[in-house]
């Protein structure tokens, strides 16, 4: 992928397929409306299976998916550790405290419905900040669960330039926050070889 | 409690007058098995009985009137859509596709050129005079009354939990187990895919479905793609119901096809004529894909999107007309990088409006330089249709979209044609479009685009309107079109002495250098094509074009229904004007006879008595 004068290496995870190969509209239509017209999407993955079915005619379901974007203001220039420290603090600015509690769920009943919540702090070096988020995206009733979407946020800076990264999983049970926890720490470990400085 | 009882006779008489008609009709003209009249008489049964519980326990006469009289209209209107059904396209409306038709319900009456306050005028005439019949019926014949009265309270309670009791225990069974199986109409109505490969004679064992498709596998394992093979983008347009005896570029009168014209003049273009293998939507457009004849499908075959995938190209799908809701037509396209169609689309325009390709393919991005193969699907010379955007050229116009069985009348068949002709310059237009967006996008620098149809039209030859109903040459014939950008146009198409739609996928790739699946039954049409015989079908009729002397061409069908047989010199009488059925030598019958059994749907054979098939 060229961005600017520079090359970055993209791929997406193993079980997800880049929906760029497929050249799809509609799929090109579905990442731009998932991520702000401000930036530019480098990569958008959906689980292997679900792009079967998209391939095959059946609803998109979209339970798992990813991307890859950069700022197009950013997208030219060389971004340096403290450009890129400045932008950390303005795409993280106003998400708040992350609950104490581990029980995010329960924290994410006490929000509104279709609020985004940071829950966790995942890692934050001088390159690699790497938050966890939640929304409740649908009440529960009497007799059903509330549904949530678990989602987390990396902002890296490699080769210059700065990417963020962001992996989503309908959540369920305690293992997809385990799934989401260490993709996300895997995927950014592979991009980091793929680019090295 | 006499009239008790003939008020129940006279209930049971009146209710079912309207399925017996519906079903007579659908029996005598071989749209649906004799095995469905029960099943359906059955199904009948619950909104009877529901209705007797709501008489029984709403004594308002008015009240039961509106009940009755909604009920029978719902009834009247699902008959009529059924009946369209079975007569257009050969089964049973879906519900998908009564959905999608319902959600445009005011944009059909100007498609089908009727005016919209007249039907609505019309409809609520119709639901007032169903009415007023219920309120009359009851007043003679309304026997609950009676025996509210008569009867002590807990027979009375009996009677009616006895009428609900049936009535549930009828539900139940029809919803458990539709009987899809005996071609039950609503049950197909509410399940069509499981009735889908039955009508239309798309008829394939469960047993040869699965022989095809392991040989489908074998064929896909042993195929592989050419690493010198061109990779030119290509675009596939079809024109739904679009008969080359009709478009300027064939040699017809008018000059329906300009544009076309054009790029012709310009070198660009060779063309030839051919047979579709049918005269309906969903076999012809498997015969362009996969290359073979109805009879010859299977469940999973070989597409030329998939061959193309395999050549490193995207395949996408841009169609005007609401092919998901079309009896599974969607999943029979196999897989794709992209499809769209009138559902993806929406509500926001009429779908049969080919404005919906033009507007989708705009908002496509520029070429990115990784082949590419789009299919388009166009309705503008479908009575269906919308013509919006191009004005009409030729008057006195008139759809004849309501009319398919009748001998043109009254200078019926001059307002047909004319109508037909206005929407062949419209697809003529279209096309320019498509090309132009195609062109300002880059697709163009090196691509092929192919133009076709999946079945022909009639517009009152031999008393026949629209496509569906026969297997006559003007539903048969289709155009065949190959413009080349980028590279000179090589090549001439004329290797067939009567070329197939199961051609043209084999010919594509054949351009393209890339080699063809094995088990594709057409030929390139670059060189000689060595074929005997050439199978078609549609409904009961079925038949094959006798190619062994190609300087006599002969057409032979034979309706397996009412073993009525033709058989035509196409070379002497093209126009098949005279059957030649009587003059044809036995030996040259039975020969024919053979053909069309040995390689005929398995259905068609069964009923002819054939001794292999059990």
């Amino acid at each position: 992928m060229q961005l600017g004068d520079t090359r970055i290496g993209l791929d997406a995870p193993p079980g997800f397929a880049d929906t760029g190969f497929t050249g799809s509209p509609r799929l090109a239509e579905l990442a731009e409306a998932l991520t702000s017209a401000s930036n530019r999407i480098l990569l958008f993955a959906i689980a292997d299976g679900d792009l079967r079915r998209f391939t095959q005619g059946d609803p998109l379901e979209l339970r798992r998916h990813m991307m890859v974007v950069t700022p197009r203001g950013l997208e030219r220039s060389r971004v340096s550790e403290s450009e890129f420290k400045a932008f950390v603090a303005e795409s993280l600015r106003g998400l708040g405290e992350a609950p104490k509690s581990l029980d995010y769920p329960r924290h994410l009943d006490s929000r509104p419905t279709g609020t985004m919540t940071l829950l966790a702090e995942l890692r934050r070096d001088a390159d690699v900040v790497s938050v966890l988020q939640g929304t409740r995206t649908k009440d529960g009733g009497m007799f059903r669960r509330s549904e949530y979407m678990l989602s987390t946020a990396t902002l890296l800076l490699v080769r210059g330039k700065a990417l963020s990264l962001s992996v989503y999983t309908r959540y369920k049970d305690p293992a997809d926050l385990d799934w989401i926890r260490v993709t996300t720490a895997r995927w950014v470990e592979e991009l980091k070889r793929l680019n090295p400085r | 409690m006499n009239r008790v009882v003939r008020g129940m006779i006279a209930d049971v008489v009146a209710w079912y007058c309207m399925p017996a008609l519906f079903l007579l009709a659908c029996v005598s003209r071989s749209f649906l098995p004799a095995e469905a009249v029960v099943p359906h008489l059955r199904v009948v049964l619950v909104p009877l009985l529901g209705l007797v519980l709501f008489r029984l326990v709403v004594p308002a006469r008015l009240a039961a009137a509106l009940a009755a009289s909604a009920l029978l209209a719902l009834m009247a209107a699902y008959y009529a859509l059924a009946l369209i059904g079975l007569q257009s396209w050969g089964r049973v409306v879906s519900w998908d596709l009564i959905r999608s038709y319902g959600a445009q319900a005011p944009m059909l009456p100007d498609a089908l050129d009727i005016s919209l306050p007249l039907a609505v005028a019309a409809a609520a005439l119709a639901w007032f005079a169903l009415l007023g019949a219920a309120w009359a019926y009851l007043r003679v014949f309304d026997w609950t009354a009676l025996l509210r009265r008569s009867a002590r309270p807990p027979m009375f309670a009996l009677a009616a939990g006895a009428v609900g009791a049936v009535g549930a225990i009828e539900l139940y069974a029809f919803l458990a187990a539709p009987p899809t199986q005996k071609s039950e109409p609503l049950s197909l109505t509410l399940r069509p895919e499981e009735g889908a490969w039955d009508f239309q004679q798309h008829v394939i064992g469960r047993l040869k479905a699965a022989q095809l498709d392991a040989a489908e596998d074998e064929a896909r394992r042993a195929y592989r793609p050419a690493a010198s093979a061109e990779r030119r983008n290509v675009f596939l347009i079809v024109v739904d119901a679009l008969r080359p005896d009709h478009m300027g570029i064939y040699g017809y009168a008018r000059d329906t096809t300009p544009n076309l014209a054009r790029l012709e003049k310009a070198g660009m273009l060779r063309k030839a004529g051919m047979r579709a293998s049918c005269s309906s939507s969903f076999c012809g457009l498997l015969s362009i894909a996969a290359s073979r004849s109805l009879h010859e499908f299977s469940v999973r075959p070989i597409t030329l999107h998939e061959a193309l995938r395999r050549h490193g190209y995207r395949t996408h799908m841009i169609l005007s007309g609401d092919h998901t809701a079309f009896y599974g037509l969607r999943k029979a396209y196999g897989e794709l990088d992209e499809y769209f169609d009138a559902r993806v689309a929406g509500a926001a325009r009429y779908m049969n409006d080919d404005r919906i390709v033009l507007e989708r393919l705009a908002a496509y991005p520029r070429w990115d330089g990784q082949p590419v193969m789009i299919q388009f699907h166009l309705m503008a010379a479908h009575p269906l249709g919308s013509r919006e955007g191009t004005a009409p050229k030729y008057a006195p116009a008139a759809n004849y979209a309501m009319r398919r069985d009748a001998a043109p009348a009254g200078g019926a068949a001059e307002r047909a044609v004319n109508f037909y002709d206005n929407g062949v310059l419209h697809a003529d237009a279209v096309i320019r479009g498509i090309l132009g967006t195609l062109e300002a996008k880059g697709y163009l620098g090196n691509a092929l685009v192919a133009i076709t149809a999946d079945h022909g039209e009639a517009l009152g030859e031999h008393g026949f309107y629209q496509h569906t109903n026969s297997v006559r040459e003007e539903m048969l014939r289709i155009p065949f079109v190959l413009l080349s950008y980028g590279t000179r146009a090589a090549g001439a198409l004329d290797g067939a002495t009567l070329a197939s739609q199961v051609d043209i996928a084999p010919t594509i790739l054949a351009e393209l250098g890339m080699p063809r699946p094995a088990t594709w039954k057409g030929a390139p049409l670059h060189s000689p094509v060595a074929r005997d015989f050439l199978h078609f079908q549609e409904r009961w009729e079925m038949g094959l074009f006798d190619l062994r002397d190609p300087r006599n061409v002969w057409k032979y069908w034979i309706n397996v229904k009412t073993d009525e047989e033709y058989a035509f010199n196409l070379t002497l009488d093209p126009a098949e004007s005279r059957n030649a059925i009587g003059a044809a030598a036995p030996r040259q019958k039975r020969d024919w006879r053979r053909q069309v059994l040995a390689r005929g749907p398995l259905d068609a054979r069964r009923r002819m008595g054939d001794p292999d098939e059990p």
